[in-house]
């Protein structure tokens, strides 16, 4: 096997740059989706949410406005925060009340839903608190705090300590305006969301549009979410009172659910495109090796080698050099995606791109175990099918045509 | 019985619609033992006899056995085994496999056979000391002369102790000194060890040394005579 370096050198080579493709390609999407996930749960959609049944809560497409309504509350909301409170798989919950409605300065004016928030328990479910750029968090006693996002006050020509309106309808469809002092500035990896999202307090938001003690929303973040997400739910759900309904983030934002399966569906795609062009390589590089060898082998099959014996010496060989080709490409693709997971990808150019996904200019690779398995599997696959042929080829020379082989 | 008797064998070589027969009709019985060479012109057919004997080759029609066993109708693996167990090839290039040492080159066989390790080690040193290439066993064929390659081969082909051993124009890649030398070692096997040796050749001097000369012409024995 290793008397020809070369020839050994072509089969290692393939095989370790296409695993190497291969688990860089798969962990670069994988973190990227992870990225987007963490970005929208932490963002402001948490793990699970409860509303009142009738309250729309499913989002139509990217869309979380679209349909937001004062009419549907959680009917008894301190019953609900109670079965909430009191259940260990839920990490932590901050209530919501939200609106939509014109925010506007002395020139300009825009669209946005303005979330009421009781800030400490908002803290601990979403990251907006730590994602201040210029000013301060909520502050829970100041009823005229409100919390822009940077691209918002960009547009809006505000900064910190700039007074803002904002105009809605309160419960009894009348119009409802109310002027705030902006306190922060946010600014999250989606442009989305910071020119639609503004925050007060939770009292003040109740006050203007004349709902004291209700909300609409109730956002929670579950321990081990991954694998216990669904068991949680059910729980939760069968301890509600019919009108109460707990969802799920993905039935939240079915877009995302479905974008995030998309990006797997392609993510396999280029992995079965990468271990095509890969299975060519081999294939190509171990008929090469047969065909360098038909004297050779030839002269094997004259001293009696069976046909079986050289198919099977052929596939081996290839296994062999496979093998060895899967280590140094786990080894390389391992390494590059350690550093790119601690390091990150900046993708400055094309954060326009990355920020509507919600993703952040820098992607961090992450990698999952499987990835390893599904690639070394994959490859010893590629490796046996690809020599099939070229060992067939083998085992069905004529020894007397073989030897007189230039 | 003899050890081998070919029956009315054919072999026509056909393409682009040309057909060229290259024995046509050859009825043969070799006894073990023999010392024997097939000569003729090139063309003539030998090199094809020998390789149908040697069951690398299929005849156009007729049939070859080896100690009363039909040869020719055996499968690919059949056939396999019977060169394995039964024959020893020395070809006119040599044809040792030329990632494999000396040594290795001539324990192959003995590995297919499946001889322990040791002992296969043992025989193939042996061997190369019999054919005047001991402390060579470490040589890749590129390493070696024609001669020392040839020798190889010799050592290769007599290690498993075969029962006939195919030579098909061992000397013509080697200068008359050094082909001497390997007729010599050849005739002192089949003397001290009864090794039946079938040659094919257009060299005179293996034609002096072998003890029956079948001459073929265009694809027929012309004559067969025990010297």
């Amino acid at each position: 096997m290793w008397r020809n370096p070369r020839r050994s050198g072509v089969v290692i080579g393939a095989m370790a740059v296409g695993l190497w493709g291969m688990l860089f390609s798969m962990s670069f999407g994988n973190g990227m989706m992870n990225q987007l996930l963490d970005n929208m749960i932490k963002g402001f959609l948490g793990h699970m949410q409860i509303h009142n049944r009738k309250f729309p809560a499913r989002a139509e497409g990217m869309n979380l406005g679209a349909r937001i309504t004062l009419e549907y509350t959680i009917p008894d909301p301190e019953r609900v925060q109670k079965i909430i409170s009191s259940d260990p798989s839920v990490k932590a919950w901050a209530p919501r009340l939200k609106v939509m409605g014109l925010i506007t300065n002395a020139e300009k004016a825009r669209g946005v839903i303005l979330t009421g928030v009781n800030p400490a328990q908002e803290a601990k479910v979403t990251y907006i608190s730590k994602s201040i750029v210029a000013g301060q968090y909520l502050r829970p006693d100041h009823p005229r705090d409100i919390l822009i996002g940077k691209w918002l006050a960009d547009k809006l020509r505000v900064d910190v300590g700039s007074k803002v309106v904002f105009m809605t309808q309160n419960i009894n469809k009348q119009k409802a305006v109310n002027a705030f002092n902006v306190v922060g500035v946010y600014k999250t990896s989606s442009n989305d969301f910071d020119s639609g999202l503004v925050y007060t307090n939770l009292g003040a938001l109740q006050d203007m549009v004349g709902m004291n003690g209700e909300i609409t929303e109730i956002v929670m973040l579950i321990t081990n979410y991954e694998e216990r997400l669904d068991a949680v739910q059910r729980n939760l759900q069968s301890k509600m009172s019919p009108d109460v309904e707990v969802i799920r983030w993905m039935e939240v934002i079915p877009a995302i659910y479905r974008m995030l399966g998309l990006v797997d569906v392609f993510t396999f795609i280029t992995f079965v495109m990468v271990f095509i062009a890969m299975a060519f390589g081999i294939a190509n590089a171990v008929l090469m090796a047969v065909f360098e060898r038909i004297r050779e082998l030839g002269i094997m099959k004259a001293l009696g080698t069976k046909p079986s014996e050289v198919f099977i010496t052929v596939v081996i060989e290839s296994l062999s050099l496979s093998m060895v080709g899967i280590l140094v490409g786990t080894a390389l693709g391992c390494g590059t995606v350690l550093y790119f997971s601690r390091y990150g990808i900046n993708f400055a150019k094309f954060s326009t791109l990355l920020d509507v996904m919600a993703v952040g200019s820098v992607v961090y690779l992450k990698m999952k175990p499987i990835y390893i398995l599904w690639g070394a599997l994959t490859a010893l696959l590629t490796a046996l099918f690809s020599s099939l042929w070229p060992a067939m080829r083998a085992a069905r020379l004529l020894p007397v045509d073989a030897i007189r082989h230039v | 019985m003899a050890i081998i008797e070919v029956n009315k064998v054919t072999k026509i070589y056909g393409g682009d619609g040309v057909e060229t027969p290259a024995l046509r009709g050859i009825d043969l019985k070799i006894e073990r033992g023999e010392f024997t060479a097939i000569a003729g012109p090139s063309g003539s057919g030998k090199t094809t006899l020998l390789n149908i004997i040697g069951a690398l080759d299929a005849p156009t029609s007729g049939d070859v056995t080896l100690d009363g066993s039909d040869i020719t109708h055996m499968s690919a693996a059949e056939q396999s085994d019977l060169r394995l167990h039964n024959l020893g090839f020395i070809f006119q290039a040599y044809n040792l496999i030329p990632v494999l040492t000396a040594v290795e080159n001539v324990e192959f066989v003995m590995l297919l056979q499946k001889v322990p390790k040791d002992e296969r080690r043992k025989k193939a040193l042996a061997i190369l000391e019999e054919v005047g290439l001991g402390g060579m066993e470490n040589k890749r064929p590129n390493e070696m002369s024609g001669g020392q390659q040839q020798r190889v081969a010799v050592a290769r082909a007599i290690v498993s102790g075969p029962k006939l051993i195919l030579a098909d124009e061992p000397t013509a890649n080697l200068d008359s000194a050094t082909g001497h030398g390997l007729l010599e070692m050849m005739h002192k096997l089949n003397a001290d060890k009864g090794v039946t040796f079938l040659f094919s050749t257009h060299d005179t001097m293996v034609m002096d040394h072998s003890r029956r000369l079948i001459q073929l012409q265009d694809g027929l024995i012309k004559s067969d005579e025990n010297k």
